[in-house]
């Protein structure tokens, strides 16, 4: 067969000359939400009152993307905008060695999701009894969307144990992992370093089961199913706790290291080390070791 | 970003991409229905996330990894780890035995190697561009060609090699 025959055969699918006018329709229709959700408003504006009036507040390390929002350096910023995406940089898979007479291959580690972790505080410190418990309500409802100026994001809130900081995470980084074909598992392993951040795996268990949590994830060959399983990197109640007792927090004390490891059942086994590493401003960059994409 | 900019914009981009997309999604999906669902999904994104690209080319690559993404979501919702060929739907313009053949050849391809051979062999991208877009090493790359090949039919092996 000839190059132009596999192309003109790929050429052959094609979406049928209506399906413009119909995805038109539907995008155009949900892009034009573009105000945030009342709550979000609200909750900010009842914050920046209760800050003014009160003279307290919890201080942003940034500046937050709304005009309306005060700037960086003054105590009336009370939400602390961690933003942003993992991007995956590199993806080790050159290369093998030999450790305690067993073969080490690295492992292929793909972010899953092209979205972002995005972290806001909100501090209901100052407020009447009914104030908070709207919000507490309302960001308890668990996840809910909504739009803004910067695009559209799912979260769920999660408290600091003594409900007066709400962190509010918006999107998760997932991390799939490439496994050799033809090889059969006997077991992948997740750990990560730091206290502020932890593993979390679901996809492989009963819907309603409870996702696993912790610093150090162990799945079975027979349970993971890697063309569809991924493990999330959140934070933890350390990470609040650390932000509603030290305003000045610089973020690099949330840096993390991941490392997945899988072993085969011949003997060899794949390592991978993933850096978690936070900028200055609370931007996440997630980094494969000993490679580099160029 | 008022309603006539928006519709002047997404006829722009709808007419660089939908096409390349929409193959992306069909191969991996199977049928119209579920790759528009998919067009919707990434182009909604594209309109809401209003990402800063630094290129043509940073852009064409951020849909086609979201393209991506968004097919393997629908199939883990669906409890697949790859297109089940009795579902496929091949309305493809082909009256020809053959051509329908190679068409289900690489639809049961596993679909990391699927978009592999996609990128290249149909979009001429090279290793080191499908390793940009993908965000995996070329080295990577070249294994899941490799592997695709092997998987193809004979049909292909005039071709491939």
């Amino acid at each position: 067969m000839k190059k132009e025959e596999f192309i003109n055969i790929i050429d052959d699918i094609q979406p049928d000359i209506h399906m413009k006018n119909r995805l038109k329709a539907k995008v155009i229709g949900s892009a034009s939400c573009v105000k945030p959700k009342r709550i979000t408003r609200a909750v900010v504006a009842v914050c920046l009152a209760a800050i003014i009036v009160l003279g307290t507040g919890f201080v942003g390390k940034r500046p937050v993307s709304d005009p309306e929002k005060p700037t960086e350096g003054t105590t009336q910023n009370i939400v602390l905008d961690m933003m942003s995406g993992f991007i995956v940089l590199a993806s080790a898979c050159d290369g093998e060695t030999e450790e305690e007479n067993q073969t080490v291959i690295p492992l292929e580690i793909n972010e899953g999701y092209d979205c972002g972790i995005k972290l806001i505080a909100t501090d209901i410190r100052g407020l009447t009894d009914s104030e908070k418990e709207k919000i507490r309500t309302d960001l308890d409802n668990g996840i809910y969307a909504y739009c803004d100026e910067e695009g559209f994001f799912r979260g769920r809130s999660h408290t600091d144990g003594t409900d007066e900081i709400y962190l509010t995470r918006y999107s998760v980084n997932e991390f799939r992992l490439n496994l050799e074909e033809g090889r059969s598992v006997k077991t992948v392993t997740v750990k990560n370093t730091s206290e502020y951040g932890q593993l979390v795996y679901s996809v492989g268990r009963p819907v309603f089961s409870a996702p696993e949590h912790g610093h150090e994830i162990v799945v079975s060959g027979e349970e993971f199913n890697s063309k569809t399983d991924g493990f999330y990197w959140e934070h933890t109640d350390e990470m609040l706790k650390a932000l509603s007792e030290n305003n000045g927090i610089s973020f690099s004390v949330f840096n993390d290291t991941v490392t997945f490891t899988v072993e085969y059942t011949d003997g060899v086994k794949a390592t991978g080390v993933v850096d978690i590493v936070f900028n200055e401003n609370g931007e996440a960059t997630a980094i494969c070791k000993d490679y580099t994409l160029k | 970003m008022k309603n006539r900019d928006l519709e002047k914009e997404f006829e722009e981009k709808y007419n660089l991409y939908a096409a390349m997309l929409y193959r992306i999604s069909f191969l991996y999906l199977g049928n119209s229905a579920d790759a528009e669902d998919v067009l919707q999904d990434v182009f909604t994104k594209y309109f809401y996330n209003k990402n800063k690209f630094s290129s043509p080319e940073h852009e064409k690559a951020w849909l086609i990894r979201t393209t991506q993404n968004a097919c393997l979501d629908l199939l883990k919702k669906a409890g697949r780890k790859n297109l089940n060929l009795q579902d496929v739907t091949l309305s493809v313009q082909s009256d020809n035995d053959a051509r329908q053949d190679i068409l289900r050849s690489v639809f049961a391809l596993p679909p990391k190697y699927k978009i592999a051979v996609l990128l290249y062999y149909y979009n001429g991208y090279s290793v080191e561009e499908i390793a940009r877009i993908l965000r995996i090493s070329k080295a990577a790359v070249k294994k899941r060609l490799q592997r695709g090949r092997e998987m193809l039919k004979p049909e292909l092996e005039d071709y491939v090699q």
